[in-house]
């Protein structure tokens, strides 16, 4: 587990707990849904580094040791606060050349779609249907550009 | 370039104004509120405590440690001490845990509510004025904005306020009582206070409710209890 | 639209000269981002500031003098709305933008583009929310923190709110989009060699604050879309009358609430973090414990909100007054921190150091009153209290507004080019820091002594009169302290008196100082190599050993 996995495993593990005994503390719907989701957040990110990034740095297997031991270790690879193995060798991801684009008007006309589209909600359809129109020209052009 | 040195001399006098500006609660006029003002009191000293060492340090560092002109040399580089770092996180979570211990004992107190011996008042926040149920008599107490309520109360004897509102939520509040209860459409609070020194306390509306919140006064006059029953009957006689 | 490779480090590098309007609009170079928030928060500054000075004006006697209740009502909440966030979480985000890439060695950020959107919708929010005072029935007016039912459309009818609800909406949508940005960033753009826990503390808590800013925006979002739902659409949400309840907007309201303070005050913990060590020429004390505090207090943020609510009768006192208590620890652990990087060092005082300086004052005093709030029978008497605007009045002046003057005394020469005048940031700083605590200090009393917040008036009661004179004096001092400052970067950077900065004026450790200043298109051609959290003080200093600092 790189350590950007276990610090959002560590972020969904503590809103789960939290939220847990908040539930049995207070029965109170709306902040124990609030902290399910927040734990639910973590842990979806979780997966998805899990998915996508595969331990760099490796942890080497290391089957010897006491049960304790070993559960002490796992717990140390998912949640510990410093790997112990493998910081010289950590990279991020970029490698190689990295694409930026350069200066772009799509950004600022589809800002400015939006707004109209949501001011739209107190003045009226003239100016949401517009906005919206220009949201999804913008956008479309941003994605294919 | 101006110079920052700040002396024993002008720490101490900072510390004591500190403390003489932020310490000084109101004479609490309700037994509950002694129990707070207690606390507050228990508080202030380990705030001080804690302000004169972090800020003593602060300026001890600074005075100590400013660099000398044409000092180029790096100091020693050191970046850790853990038994140092164990300590500094061990003495503010013991500091903490005992202000939460000694809190927890006076809300309990506070929250705990009368025995059967209250005497019941309804109180309905509306914009932007205050009414008063008498619970057992009847008696009401409508206050407008020229004319802020009364509530009267007899001293030494609990008094249990039903509170609720009638359209947005506003808030019971008397300063010298050390206690304020939200009144919120659709449910009903609980506030019991035992006023323990005759008087007239000011209220108001500590929940800002809209155009004319800072106009939702009220006021409670605790008298004794002969005088109350004599107040409640007239009060019941002659109506609102 | 031009797709550049990252550019080989002999390749010609000149940072642009002049800015032309078609440039700042189609902009997705992370640097002028950055400097356009910056640049729209301060004007967001002075325009909520204005507000809080004409409110102190009618404040200091009792009696309605010159305004009306309608319209102070008006002047606190977009006070509040223009401070908490367009002027703090614009300058958080614009430091961060700056910043973030620079401290990582990255070109710019891992989404240009969307960086550019986030500018655009947080200017289009500010701009819309605000635009409620150009209304006949003018701008929201229920407090920065919308409480329903006062919120619904019965009880505030003006068109004010509803464009109130749509700015933060929009500028929600933005602060989100940008987190998603700086974690992407952070996770994938570092430069060879910076692990985790190379990173400069400052990019650590832009890290902390996106997940914040990741996981409590949306709950704000959902419940302006809720009530705007009840105002437009007939919805009950939170009506009672109708079933809903009005006690479910504080929830959702404070769940992001709380985080959001947080949100405003952990990247100038990140400034402070990174200013100390250089200015007393030591590396960071505790750096991992300080790693391991910030992201407690993050975790943390999510579990208190409900302090907030303790006069409610609805909430559990206990759960929240421990909670509330327990993330008291973490920071004051970091207060030893700072002291100990101090401890031995060799101070100097320069105009960031001294805003440093005045940060951990500021922000010992509000951080003390905390715990105050955090205990319930304490909080049933001062909350709702003028107690309570002094308290985080410390926190965010005290703390996030010094901690900004620090970041642009530091920060500005690196951005510009030029120096800013130290004999006018140093009159500066002592003016803000006389006048900051003649206006709040005086708060915590008048809290006592039972006036409470967001009245446009208040009755002839001599102390509270004499409190509030004491006030008002001291709000002129900080407008005066303000101009100054601006005076300060119109003479040196607009005018060009100040001195030129240079690559490194101050002798810093962080990747930033490596290159030019301004950094070029781009950022760097090189990069030094990268061992520890102080890689630029690694190379000028070859014979001091960084694996010292990497435990």
């Amino acid at each position: 587990m790189t350590e950007e996995g276990r610090f959002f495993l560590r972020t969904g593990l503590y809103a789960a707990v939290i939220g847990v005994v908040y539930w049995f503390v207070s029965y109170e719907v709306a902040g124990s849904v609030l902290l399910a989701a927040a734990a639910f957040a973590g842990f979806v990110v979780v997966g998805v580094l899990v998915i996508g990034m595969p331990d760099g740095a490796g942890m080497p297997a290391r089957p010897s040791g006491s049960p304790t031991r070993r559960a002490l270790r796992l717990v140390n690879r998912l949640l510990g606060f410093r790997q112990l193995h493998g910081l010289e060798d950590e990279q991020p991801f970029s490698t190689g050349t990295l694409r930026l684009p350069g200066a772009s008007s799509w950004p600022i006309v589809t800002a400015f779609g939006a707004t109209l589209a949501l001011t739209g909600i107190v003045y009226g359809p003239w100016l949401t249907i517009p906005g919206i129109v220009l949201v999804a020209v913008s956008v479309w052009g941003w994605v294919t550009s | 370039m101006a110079s920052m040195r700040p002396s024993l001399h002008r720490t101490a006098t900072i510390v004591v104004g500190t403390v003489l500006l932020v310490g000084c609660t109101p004479q609490p006029a309700t037994v509950e509120a002694q129990d707070v003002s207690w606390l507050y009191g228990v508080f202030m000293v380990a705030a001080a405590v804690v302000f004169v060492i972090t800020a003593g340090l602060i300026g001890w560092s600074v005075v100590r440690y400013r660099a000398r002109e044409g000092d180029d040399a790096l100091p020693a580089q050191t970046n850790s001490n853990v038994a140092l770092e164990i300590v500094w996180w061990l003495l503010p979570t013991l500091l903490v845990a005992g202000l939460f211990v000694l809190s927890a004992g006076v809300m309990a107190r506070e929250d705990a509510g009368a025995n059967g011996s209250a005497l019941q008042i309804r109180v309905e926040g509306f914009q932007w004025q205050w009414r008063f149920v008498y619970a057992d008599s009847g008696v009401e107490v409508i206050g407008t904005l020229d004319h802020p309520p009364e509530m009267v109360v007899p001293v030494g004897r609990p008094v249990t306020l039903e509170l609720t509102s009638a359209d947005v939520i506003h808030s019971f509040y008397v300063p010298a009582f050390l206690v304020k209860r939200d009144t919120i459409p659709g449910q009903t609070n609980h506030l019991t206070i035992t006023v323990n020194e005759a008087g007239t306390y000011r209220g108001q509306c500590a929940e800002f409710c809209g155009l004319y919140h800072a106009g939702m006064l009220f006021s409670v006059r605790a008298v004794s209890a002969d005088e109350f029953d004599a107040w409640l009957a007239d009060a019941g006689a002659s109506g609102p | 639209m031009s797709e550049q490779a990252l550019p080989r480090p002999d390749a010609h590098l000149q940072a642009s000269r002049g800015v032309g309007i078609l440039k700042v609009l189609t902009t997705t170079d992370h640097k002028l981002i950055g400097v356009l928030y910056l640049a729209t928060a301060f004007a967001f500054f002075l325009i909520a500031g204005l507000l809080s000075l004409v409110m102190r004006a009618e404040l200091t006697a009792p009696g309605l003098q010159f305004l009306d209740e309608a319209t102070y009502n008006q002047l606190f909440t977009m006070h509040g709305t223009g401070m908490v966030f367009f002027f703090g979480g614009g300058m958080i985000i614009g430091l961060s933008n700056y910043l973030l890439p620079l401290q990582i060695g990255a070109p710019d950020m891992a989404f240009p583009r969307l960086n550019a959107l986030t500018f655009w919708l947080f200017l289009a929010g500010g701009l819309v929310a605000f635009s409620g005072f150009a209304t006949a029935q003018g701008a929201a007016a229920f407090g920065w923190t919308g409480y329903a039912p006062l919120a619904e459309a019965t009880r505030s009818p003006e068109a004010g709110a509803n464009l109130w609800i749509i700015g933060l909406l929009l500028s929600g949508t933005a602060t989100i989009l940008g987190a998603v940005n700086f974690i992407a960033t952070i996770y994938t753009l570092r430069a060879p060699g910076m692990t985790m826990f190379r990173m400069p503390i400052l990019t650590w808590t832009i890290l902390v604050t996106s997940l914040l800013i990741l996981l409590s925006f949306p709950v704000l979002s959902a419940a302006l879309a809720m009530l705007l739902i009840d105002r437009t659409a007939g919805a009950h949400f939170f009506d009672p009358a109708a079933g809903g309840s009005a006690i479910l907007w504080q929830h959702l309201f404070w769940f992001f609430g709380h985080p959001e303070v947080y949100i405003l005050i952990l990247v100038p913990f990140g400034v402070v973090s990174e200013i100390i060590p250089v200015f007393s020429r030591k590396p960071l004390f505790g750096y991992h414990a300080l790693v391991f505090a910030t992201i407690l207090i993050g975790a943390l943020s999510f579990s208190v909100w409900a302090h907030h609510m303790f006069t409610t009768g609805v909430v559990s006192n206990l759960f929240f007054a421990i909670t509330s208590m327990a993330i008291a620890v973490p920071t004051g652990v970091k207060f030893f921190t700072w002291i100990a990087t101090m401890w031995r060092g060799k101070l100097r005082f320069d105009t960031p150091m001294l805003y440093v300086m005045g940060f951990l004052f500021m922000f010992l005093i509000g951080g003390i009153t905390g715990p105050f709030l955090a205990s319930p029978p304490i909080d049933y008497a001062v909350h709702d209290t003028y107690y309570v605007v002094a308290h985080f009045h410390y926190v965010l002046f005290g703390g996030t507004v010094f901690a900004v003057f620090a970041a642009f005394a530091f920060w500005l020469p690196k951005m510009t080019g030029r120096m800013l005048s130290e004999r006018l940031g140093k009159v500066q700083f002592w003016l803000l820091l006389i006048g900051m605590n003649l206006t709040f200090f005086p708060m915590h009393q008048l809290g006592l002594l039972g006036m409470p917040r967001r009245i446009a008036d208040y009755p002839p009661i001599d102390s509270w009169t004499l409190i509030n004179v004491i006030v008002s004096i001291g709000s002129v001092g900080i407008a005066l302290s303000v101009l100054l400052f601006a005076v300060n970067v119109v003479w040196s950077i607009a005018l060009r008196h100040g001195r030129e900065a240079g690559d490194d004026p101050w002798g810093g450790y962080s990747l930033e100082w490596w290159t030019t200043s301004p950094p070029p298109h781009h950022n760097f051609a090189s990069l030094p190599r990268v061992r520890s959290v102080r890689p630029v003080f690694d190379a000028r200093h070859p014979e001091i050993d960084p694996g010292a600092d990497d435990r």
